[in-house]
């Protein structure tokens, strides 16, 4: 399944949509309208194909289960991995795409796998999808054209990312199914195949929604720095060996250490490229960043 | 082929301290130094030539040429999270890719690289051709040192794959024209001014490089409707443009050798111009 048969939405009117949703007024008619159609369903598919036609003949296949909405928010371990079995053959030219990953969850609602108001849902235990459409179309006065503009970047954001407000990690990391899809890539891709350092590297990646973004600024927007993926593995193994031999009780589960000792690592690749060094000499180095981090930060404090 | 010239001279806004010196854009270390890169772009679009030539850079040649330095590309693109570093032991190599791992054209980093710890160097103005401030100095290069580092390239997409963009210092500010090379393969022979030049050899994503690119590849669909409408005698095209022919025909785009081709026409819908969005021209 490579890059130029796969179906996916016409990326320039895609953004297009996209960016009139979020760049017109703040809870203007637009706006209104849009989630107005994102509760029933099937306006908002009529209106997102109306306006965005599809490319490419190859139809990737769906999620075989239907999901439920706590489900798709926040898929469990094994529904990640079952995804990702689904669609390990997708290469990362096309998951690098909102607009393959768009279409992709306007066919899992237009098949019934999932429900349009899925995508209103906020992260955590709040309230559903259809819950928060209704309240932000309800509420009056000065919340009001901040509770629909909210709600819409967050459908925007689900549906297959928004890279407008969120940069070039949001396809990584907003989207339920292409998150799914990087983190057991990445998971993949550190354990070279060993299923006791897949286990330990998924713990790692699940900490929690803040850890992950740590994580995929690693790999994205830092990627000249430290993105190379020799240094990018061996880092993320160093990690996952330090939440081993210190039982998870290490400072480096919080997200902000995580930040810390990922713009060490930056500072050392400033002066060098440690892409060259060998597996070992990388792991000695890295380790020693981690170690350091370790000893250094205070357990104390949470990502909040 | 592109030459990219990259001179401790050169003016740069990322200027840093490094512990060792370092031939880089806007860094004296080495007063003399010129890191010239030469791409010569394959056919097939996955993979280029890569040339390196050290200048006025004793220290780095030495290291070079005793095994103690290598060539080096990264190939990126940050978007799919790909990262893949080339070494070689020779100033001429090849750099290729799959375009299933890139999200985007690749970036590359050309630079030479230190592969082993050399933990206490002592360095010479006149034999190393470092500035004076290094002179009598011993420094520790670690391995794995970025010992000369050149700009970062973009080939921005397929025909530009098919573009050599040249310097013509003959020209006036801004301005540029194109000829076809047809000697080894195809390719448009993009001269521009100097400024215009350097310009488009650094990748940004602003609007004013994206109009640049539309003009000048307005400018070689132009060429082509005007010297290549009739197939040549002999029945072929160079390979690299017949290729361009068929990725216009996947895309549903008429080829120059149709009456219906304009060339503004398949410009703009390869490269549209963006226009500022109602808030961009709200808040301007």
């Amino acid at each position: 399944m490579t890059g130029e048969g796969v179906q996916q939405f016409d990326d320039a009117a895609l953004g297009q949509l996209r960016r009139e949703l979020i760049k017109g007024k703040r809870g203007g008619e637009r706006q209104r309208t849009f989630l107005k159609a994102v509760r029933n369903g099937e306006d908002f598919l009529h209106k997102i194909r109306a306006r965005v036609s599809v490319q490419g003949a190859i139809e990737p296949p769906l999620c075989p289960e239907r999901l439920t909405e706590a489900e798709f928010k926040q898929p469990p371990k094994s529904t990640e991995e079952a995804m990702y079995g689904v669609w390990s053959h997708l290469t990362p030219r096309t998951a690098c795409r909102t607009a393959f990953w768009t279409n992709l969850t306007c066919r899992h609602i237009e098949n019934g796998r999932i429900e349009a108001s899925f995508l209103a849902g906020s992260g955590g235990v709040s309230a559903s999808g259809a819950e928060r459409i209704d309240r932000a179309l309800k509420a009056t006065g000065d919340r009001a054209a901040k509770a629909v503009d909210g709600c819409v970047r967050t459908v925007l954001r689900r549906l297959g990312g928004l890279p407008e407000a969120r940069g070039n990690r949001s396809v990584y990391v907003d989207c339920p199914l292409s998150r799914a899809w990087w983190r057991e890539r990445l998971v993949d891709e550190v354990s070279k195949g060993d299923e006791e350092v897949a286990g330990r590297v998924r713990e790692v990646s699940r900490i929690n929604q803040a850890y992950w973004e740590e994580l995929v600024v690693l790999v994205v927007s830092r990627n000249s720095i430290l993105g190379s993926s020799e240094v990018r593995n061996q880092f993320i193994l160093c990690v996952a060996n330090l939440f081993e031999e210190t039982n998870n009780e290490t400072p480096l589960r919080i997200a902000k250490n995580l930040r810390a000792a990922c713009r060490t690592v930056g500072v050392i690749q400033a002066s060098r490229e440690l892409s060259v060094l060998s597996a070992d000499e990388l792991h000695d180095i890295l380790y020693e960043v981690v170690r350091y981090h370790h000893d250094l930060r205070s357990t104390r404090g949470s990502d909040g | 082929m592109n030459v990219i010239v990259t001179s401790a001279r050169s003016t740069s806004n990322a200027v840093r301290s490094h512990p060792f010196p370092v031939l880089e854009a806007g860094n004296i270390s080495f007063p003399k130094g010129r890191y010239t890169l030469e791409f010569i772009l394959n056919q097939d679009r996955t993979s280029f030539k890569l040339r390196h030539r050290i200048a006025g850079a004793n220290l780095i040649s030495r290291l070079l040429s005793t095994g103690k330095a290598r060539y080096v590309c990264t190939v990126s693109s940050p978007i799919s999270s790909y990262r893949r570093t080339h070494v070689s032991s020779e100033a001429l190599h090849t750099i290729d890719w799959d375009l299933d791992d890139l999200g985007e054209p690749p970036l590359f980093t050309p630079m030479i690289v230190g592969i082993e710890d050399l933990p206490d160097c002592l360095l010479s103005a006149r034999e190393d051709g470092v500035h004076e401030i290094w002179d009598m100095t011993r420094v520790s290069i670690p391995k794995g040192s970025r010992l000369a580092l050149g700009q970062v390239i973009q080939f921005q997409s397929s025909i530009l794959h098919l573009m050599s963009l040249q310097v013509d210092e003959g020209l006036s500010a801004g301005q540029f024209y194109v000829d076809a090379e047809t000697e080894h393969g195809f390719q448009f022979r993009v001269s521009l001014h100097p400024e215009l030049h350097q310009f488009l050899q650094i990748p940004r994503n602003d609007g004013i490089r994206r109009h640049i690119m539309t003009h000048i590849v307005t400018a070689c669909l132009a060429l082509l409707q005007r010297e290549f409408q009739q197939d040549p005698e002999n029945g072929s095209l160079p390979r690299n443009l017949d290729s361009f022919r068929d990725f216009l025909k996947n895309d549903g785009l008429p080829d120059w050798s149709e009456s219906r081709f304009r060339p503004e026409e398949v410009a703009t819908k390869l490269y549209p111009h963006v226009l500022p969005t109602e808030w961009e021209r709200a808040g301007s």
